[in-house]
């Protein structure tokens, strides 16, 4: 047999595999395909903006740098986006914290101060992770896993968008590996002294559907600028 | 650009994407395996495409494009997972065909493919694209096809069990 005949062949199995996948239909919708490629072009911009500044570190630092209004407390809303599968390396060192992009695709979060909650999620979009940062309290209850939430791949289960979760003052997350149309809810509380630091410092995480609104206790600081 | 000119490239675009996204899906699922990073790889292509229509829109082979772009994806992709433990398909492959065996065996003898000499088989198999388009669209020479083209047929007949005893 020929490459020609077994081209042939190969072509009416491979054909009649895809035809046995009938019932899988893509369900996004046309305007989630604009919305994506959306992004993807401020992305492209704000990149590009970067470069031209001369590094993507300066720009960042001082494009999302803004301080955060305060927020008070009450609700947050789920609502951050999703960029192109982390395709962007970030690097964005400021005293409160740094968004920094590995060689393997993985970005690390080091908090030093819970200041400028707003800025970091948008270095963390930008990195390609949708996040909602919750300072200084929590919005997840212990029982996250059976409380109301639709919560999936939380505690205890294969988490592979999760590299790094150590006791100290940074994560690293996988943003390829969070599924598309959820958020990562990052909270990160104070230590028992009050600080950033402590055995009680540390992060929590979770997936939530994007929209989902959080119940938030007042103790929980939505981004106040300390 | 006139508001008029993107609502129609817009619409023209809905239309592309009605028609040709779910044979695209089930292409790059047989390649990718895995529902939900698949469903992702062609959202993203398709994207892409949006972001080039006035090029992609006035391509030979539209479809193909989205589909070449769609597994290029896969691969800078599969880059930086690796390593990571995959989740669950979210596909039944387990499940009986009507051909039992044979068909599976080949796609997973597909997807083990090299990169490229995946994305010429299956433009080749599914589009039936000739060489020169082939060469076109993946940025190689139309020798260069008939390489990659030639290693990938070899190397199922060599994997694919019901193609084993089949000589050149």
């Amino acid at each position: 047999m020929n490459d020609d005949d077994l081209l042939g062949l190969v072509r009416d199995r491979m054909n009649r595999a895809r035809d046995d996948l009938g019932s899988v239909r893509m369900e996004q919708p046309v305007s989630a395909v604009l919305h994506r490629a959306g992004r993807r072009r401020l992305q492209h911009r704000l990149y590009g903006a970067a470069a031209g500044a001369g590094t993507l570190a300066v720009a960042l630092a001082v494009g999302l740098g803004t301080a955060d209004p305060g927020a008070g407390a009450g609700t947050a809303t789920a609502t951050g986006t999703r960029t192109a599968a982390g395709t962007r390396t970030v690097h964005v060192n400021l005293d409160a914290w740094s968004v920094n992009t590995g060689a393997d695709g993985s970005v690390t979060i080091t908090v030093r101060q819970l200041l400028d909650k707003a800025a970091l999620e948008k270095a963390l979009a930008t990195a390609g992770i949708p996040a909602v940062v919750i300072f200084g309290g929590s919005c997840l209850s212990e029982d996250f896993g059976r409380a109301s939430y639709p919560s999936r791949k939380l505690f205890g289960e294969p988490r592979t968008w999760v590299k790094d979760l150590a006791i100290g003052h940074f994560l690293t997350l996988y943003p390829a590996g969070i599924p598309s149309g959820d958020d990562v809810v990052i909270e990160i509380r104070y230590g028992a002294d009050g600080k950033v630091s402590g055995p009680t410092f540390g992060f929590r995480l979770a997936l939530l559907p994007q929209g989902t609104a959080l119940s938030c206790p007042d103790s929980a600081k939505l981004g106040t600028v300390r | 650009m006139r508001k008029w000119d993107v609502e129609q490239l817009q619409l023209e675009f809905t239309d592309f994407y009605t028609a040709n996204r779910d044979n695209c899906l089930r292409i790059v699922l047989l390649s990718a395996r895995d529902r939900q990073l698949a469903e992702d790889l062609v959202a993203e292509a398709f994207a892409r495409a949006w972001a080039s229509w006035r090029k992609v829109r006035v391509h030979p082979a539209p479809i193909a494009w989205v589909v070449r772009t769609a597994l290029n994806t896969n691969v800078s992709w599969w880059r930086r997972r690796r390593g990571e433990v995959p989740l669950s398909s979210g596909v039944d492959w387990a499940a009986p065909s009507a051909d039992p065996g044979l068909d599976d065996g080949l796609v997973a003898a597909v997807a083990a493919l090299p990169a490229r000499q995946r994305e010429v088989l299956v433009l080749r198999v599914f589009f039936d694209l000739d060489m020169a388009t082939t060469a076109s669209l993946l940025g190689i020479a139309p020798g260069t096809v008939g390489s990659h083209l030639h290693k990938a047929l070899t190397a199922l007949r060599t994997r694919t069990p019901s193609f084993s005893g089949m000589g050149e």
